[in-house]
């Protein structure tokens, strides 16, 4: 009897034993098929968002051509910093890196991307929405190919009020209006902390007062009539108590927290922060409204173009494969998949004629406008120095330090001073 | 010039550093602490100065209660066994320190001083730090500023401790010119019996934290009152001899003599020592030490004997002296 | 001889780990090396040390970094002193409340910097809610020029006593009992004895973490970087960050060695200006005391 049970259970031991050996022996010899890898480097959300997408890649080229992701830091300009030390030694770990729109110029002029147009032709960019064509080129060449575009927008709470400010001076008196009545403690909530968010929001309010950044040309057009005028106002939204004078300190997240806490009538913001404000546990969820910047009638409503997209660094051993991976995690069904579990704004025309997306989602038209007006930040591989420039006077009108006209004036000079020194822009 | 413990006794948690210790020191008298380490010595010597606090007793200077007086007020002048000199300051500055707090003018100041400097022989030294000077010269600061606080009480811990032999034997002589020849009353803590019987007029054997005889030297030395006072005082140490009794009888190696005839010994070994010899041997009362002349030579089986009024008795249990 | 064969091993660590640094950005500060030449190496001469003398944001981040060290530093000194003499004390569970008190120390910086960007922050901060809570209103401390520069010492103040207080810890230990005792027979009273004994023989340890703390402090970076980022108007900027801006977001690596060395210089004029100053306090502190 006993003896039984001894045999029956080496057996199943045995047997047991026998598959275990059967499976690694089968999974070291499809070592033998090692797939080619392909490296990413991402800021840590895309990572979550993608992985579905990276997982089919992966299965559909199965031994052949695996994504491996690396997750970078959540912070923007971490990552940065990360992919900087890595493309300083020379040789990189990464073959493709996702990068946001400031960058490309800077990485473009320093020899680390490779240019697209021998993957793209117009054909394949004529699908895109015009805003979302933007931000890839640096000197007329394509060196990016989108994930997802990236708009500023002006959110609102419809259950407060009845019209929907247009311009400038509409937004601060209704801020004011609103905070007098007692409806709201802060009216207008934006980013403006010394930082790049800062100017973000200024290049939209440069074009509202029919002012500009630097044009096309080159030319600096801080210091002239318009950029002065757009100061003021910002100045004016913190002196007549429609912002916060905390809002100096804000960045995206102070603002939506306000927003968010039911605290703020109106916010300057991205588009993720739509997601936010209707989740379930948003005290204000489903009384949000989104429209595009507000404008003077002699000026633009613009917004500032954000965007991630993916380039191939020149150091890459399978540059082929790499764009392959782009074009699989950047394709239309990937798009859909994104904006459906994560809002990401999509690039394709086509996504925005879609029944169910727009079933779906009642800001899509919105995106699609905003995304039409939409204006990028000077392409230039000094963008950083010149941006930080503005921050920096920006940041001392709002707190006082300056007046609006000697803020400008110094804006202008200083970045005059770093295209002088440069050489160009 | 008087100090006085009355009943002293200090407990720290549960333990008994001291107990009930009785002590009086005269005008110009030296008394040596003398015990093992850890027997009490250094606290009595803190008690009195007013460093750590008695748990109960009196302490009188000068016939005046000094319990509740600060230790400043209490004019000691204390010697540490590290010498504790301010390690930043001159010689000069060390010894000045003092008066300088205690607010004498600059002009006094410099005065005593210099005239404390030039009675230990360290003119030359007065703007060395410490750590510049021998142990001998740290030594003499460390005297110097006791002396300049013009105490009512010395108050000597180990204050030879950290010199060699030879300067040891050197600087007896001035610290008893210094310190010993005034009227105030000394207290010398120390471990070494010789240095004790050297300095002091009376010893006090410490114990346990308990007083077990004070006396003048020759007084611990014939008649010890214990048996631990016995073993304590007197180098080589006392032979305790094999009894069969509730009688410990105990005789000194120096009371022993050797003869053609009396106890019979085996040699055990011998030790020279120049202008005697120490021998060890066996016998039917258990190993004896004897010293005798160094010249003598001896065969294995040696005679001893002793004048029965040299033993000393002690009880077996509690130790005490009994004759 | 043999002692120099015997200190090459040490030497040669230092001069590799100090040596190569200084003497790399002092080649470096002499030439062209950003994203506009192409990330090539070309000789400039002292071009980028005349667009230094020149650059009004350097000379107002050199300014900010020296209001910035000699305010947490001072701070940090005393409370630290004050610290020490407390740990000094027999107190129950000393060994625990020793090593909590490094806490602050342990933590990352930045996490550290993350926690006081909270605590700081307006309107949702609890330092805002406890003041407006007893009606002294709201400062906007991280938003305005005039608080936000303090924010960041009293961060710094928080994260460093700690260390400073342990080292001066281990400089109270090792001044002997003896000698207090000893004063105090003399008649001195326990105000004395800080003045005359422990402040002294603590010098050397005082010196030490001056020395330590301002070095670190002048190079103060990651703290700035998570708290304001330099703003509000730029007035928190240090050199550090302008130093890191210009490699890492700049691409101009020239000048960043610039910006490095001129801090380095800086600092070394700053000790020598500080040595002066404690020497004389030294001269005046012995004689009125």
């Amino acid at each position: 009897m006993n003896n039984n049970i001894i045999k029956k259970v080496s057996i199943k031991v045995f047997r047991n034993l026998l598959l275990i050996f059967l499976v690694i022996g089968g999974l070291s010899k499809s070592k033998a098929y090692t797939p080619i890898v392909i490296d990413i480097l991402m800021p840590a959300p895309f990572i979550d968002s993608t992985k579905e997408r990276v997982d089919s890649f992966n299965k559909e080229n199965y031994g052949k051509i695996k994504i491996r992701t690396t997750r970078g830091p959540r912070q923007t300009e971490s990552v940065s910093d990360l992919a900087i030390s890595s493309l300083l030694l020379g040789k990189s770990d990464f073959d493709i890196l996702l990068i946001d729109v400031t960058w490309l110029a800077k990485y473009s002029e320093a020899g680390w991307l490779i240019p697209l147009d021998e993957f793209i032709d117009d054909k394949e960019w004529s699908l895109l929405e015009r805003g979302a064509i933007l931000g890839n080129s640096y000197k007329n060449i394509p060196y990016r190919w989108p994930l997802l575009a990236d708009i500023g927008l002006l959110y609102f709470r419809k259950d407060l009020i009845n019209k929907v400010p247009e311009t400038p001076e509409e937004l601060l008196s209704t801020s004011v209006k609103l905070i007098n009545e007692g409806v709201v403690s802060y009216g207008y909530v934006w980013q403006g902390r010394q930082y790049e968010g800062l100017s973000c929001f200024f290049l939209e309010a440069l074009h509202a007062f029919g002012g500009g950044w630097i044009d096309s040309q080159g030319k600096v057009l801080l210091g002239t009539k318009p950029s002065i005028k757009a100061a003021s106002w910002a100045s004016r939204l913190i002196e007549s108590g429609a912002s916060p004078r905390s809002v100096t300190n804000f960045t995206e997240t102070e603002a939506l927290q306000a927003f968010e806490q039911g605290e703020a009538a109106f916010m300057r913001n991205w588009p993720y922060a739509w997601a936010e404000l209707n989740k379930d546990n948003s005290p204000v969820k489903g009384k949000v409204g989104v429209t595009t910047m507000v404008a003077e009638s002699n000026g633009r409503s613009v917004s500032t173009l954000g965007s991630w997209g993916f380039s191939i660094l020149s150091s890459s051993n399978n540059k082929d494969l790499a764009y392959k991976a782009i074009k699989y995690l950047t394709s239309v069904q990937s798009q859909r998949h994104y904006f459906l579990n994560f809002g990401y704004t999509p690039t394709y025309k086509s996504l925005y004629k879609d029944k169910e997306l727009r079933s779906n989602s009642e800001i899509l038209p919105i995106l699609q406008q905003a995304l039409n007006r939409t204006e990028e930040r000077p392409k230039t591989a000094i963008y950083a120095q010149i941006s930080e420039v503005l921050q920096k006077q920006l940041s001392s009108i709002l707190t006082k330090q300056i007046t609006p006209k000697e803020g400008m004036n110094l804006a202008k000079s200083k970045t005059l001073k770093i295209i002088e020194s440069a050489g160009s822009i | 010039m008087t100090l006085q413990l009355i009943n002293i006794s200090r407990r720290v948690k549960r333990n008994w550093i001291i107990r009930n210790l009785n002590l009086e020191v005269g005008d110009g008298e030296c008394i040596a602490l003398l015990g093992p380490s850890g027997c009490g010595k250094s606290s009595t010597l803190r008690i009195i100065a007013g460093l750590d606090k008695p748990t109960e007793g009196q302490l009188l200077i000068n016939g005046k209660l000094v319990n509740n007086i600060s230790p400043v007020d209490r004019r000691v002048g204390m010697v540490f066994q590290s010498y504790a000199l301010f390690p930043h300051l001159s010689v000069a500055q060390n010894l000045s320190l003092g008066l300088k707090v205690r607010g004498d003018s600059l002009t006094k100041q410099k005065e005593k001083v210099s005239s404390i400097l030039s009675i230990m022989q360290l003119d030359e030294y007065s703007e060395r730090l410490p750590i510049q000077l021998s142990g001998g010269q740290r030594q003499r600061v460390a005297l110097a500023r006791a002396l300049l606080r013009d105490p009512y009480v010395y108050l000597l811990d180990e204050p030879m401790s950290n010199l060699d032999a030879q300067l040891r034997e050197e600087l007896r002589p001035e610290l008893r010119r210094l310190i010993l020849s005034g009227d105030q009353p000394v207290v010398y803590v120390t471990h070494d019996q010789h240095e004790a019987m050297a300095m002091a007029n009376r010893i006090a054997v410490l114990n346990n934290g308990t007083l077990e005889q004070i006396g003048t030297p020759e007084e611990l030395y014939k008649k010890p009152s214990s048996l631990f006072v016995a073993r304590f005082i007197g180098r080589p140490q006392i032979n305790i001899l094999r009894s069969s009794t509730n009688i410990i009888k105990a005789i000194r190696p120096e009371d022993i003599q050797i003869k053609a005839e009396g106890i019979r010994c085996r040699l055990l070994q011998k030790e020279w020592l120049g202008i005697n010899q120490l021998i060890y041997l066996e016998s039917p009362k258990g190993h004896i030490k004897v010293i005798c002349d160094s010249r003598k030579s001896f065969s294995d089986s040696i005679y001893v004997d002793w004048d029965e009024s040299n033993e000393h008795h002690f009880d077996a249990y509690t130790n005490k002296r009994l004759n | 001889m043999i002692y120099l064969l015997l200190i090459t091993p040490a030497l040669t660590l230092v001069l590799i780990v100090f040596g190569f640094p200084i003497v790399r950005y002092s080649w470096l500060s002499l030439h062209s090396y950003s994203v506009l030449t192409g990330l090539d190496v070309i000789p400039n001469t002292a071009a980028n040390w005349v667009r230094l003398l020149n650059d009004d944001r350097f000379w107002q981040d050199a300014i900010q970094t020296i209001r910035f060290s000699t305010l947490s530093v001072s701070i940090e000194l005393v409370l630290a002193i004050a610290i020490a003499l407390i740990l000094h004390q027999k107190i129950k569970r000393r060994g625990l409340v020793r090593a909590l008190s490094l806490l602050p120390w342990a933590l990352p910086t930045t996490i550290m910097a993350l926690g006081w960007r909270w605590i700081f922050n307006t309107p949702y901060g609890p330092l805002e809610n406890i003041l407006n809570t007893i009606g002294v209103g709201t400062f906007n401390f991280l938003g305005d020029p005039r608080y936000a520069w303090l924010t960041t010492v009293i961060a710094d103040v928080w994260k460093t006593t700690p260390f400073i207080a342990l080292l001066l810890l281990a400089g109270l230990q090792s001044i002997p009992k003896d000698l207090y005792e000893a004063f105090k027979l003399e008649g001195g009273n326990s105000n004395q004895s800080f003045l005359r004994i422990t402040l002294p023989l603590l010098e050397p340890y005082i010196i030490l973490s001056l020395l330590f703390r301002i070095a670190q402090a002048f190079g103060v970076f990651d703290l700035i970087q998570v708290m304001t980022g330099g703003g509000p108007a730029g007035t928190t900027e240090s050199l550090g960050l302008y130093a890191y801006l210009n490699a890492m977001r700049f691409l101009d690596f020239g000048y960043s060695a610039t910006v490095m060395l001129a801090s380095f210089i800086l600092l070394v004029f700053y000790c020598l200006m500080l040595w002066i100053l404690l020497s004389i306090s030294k001269r005046i502190y012995e004689l009125i005391i």
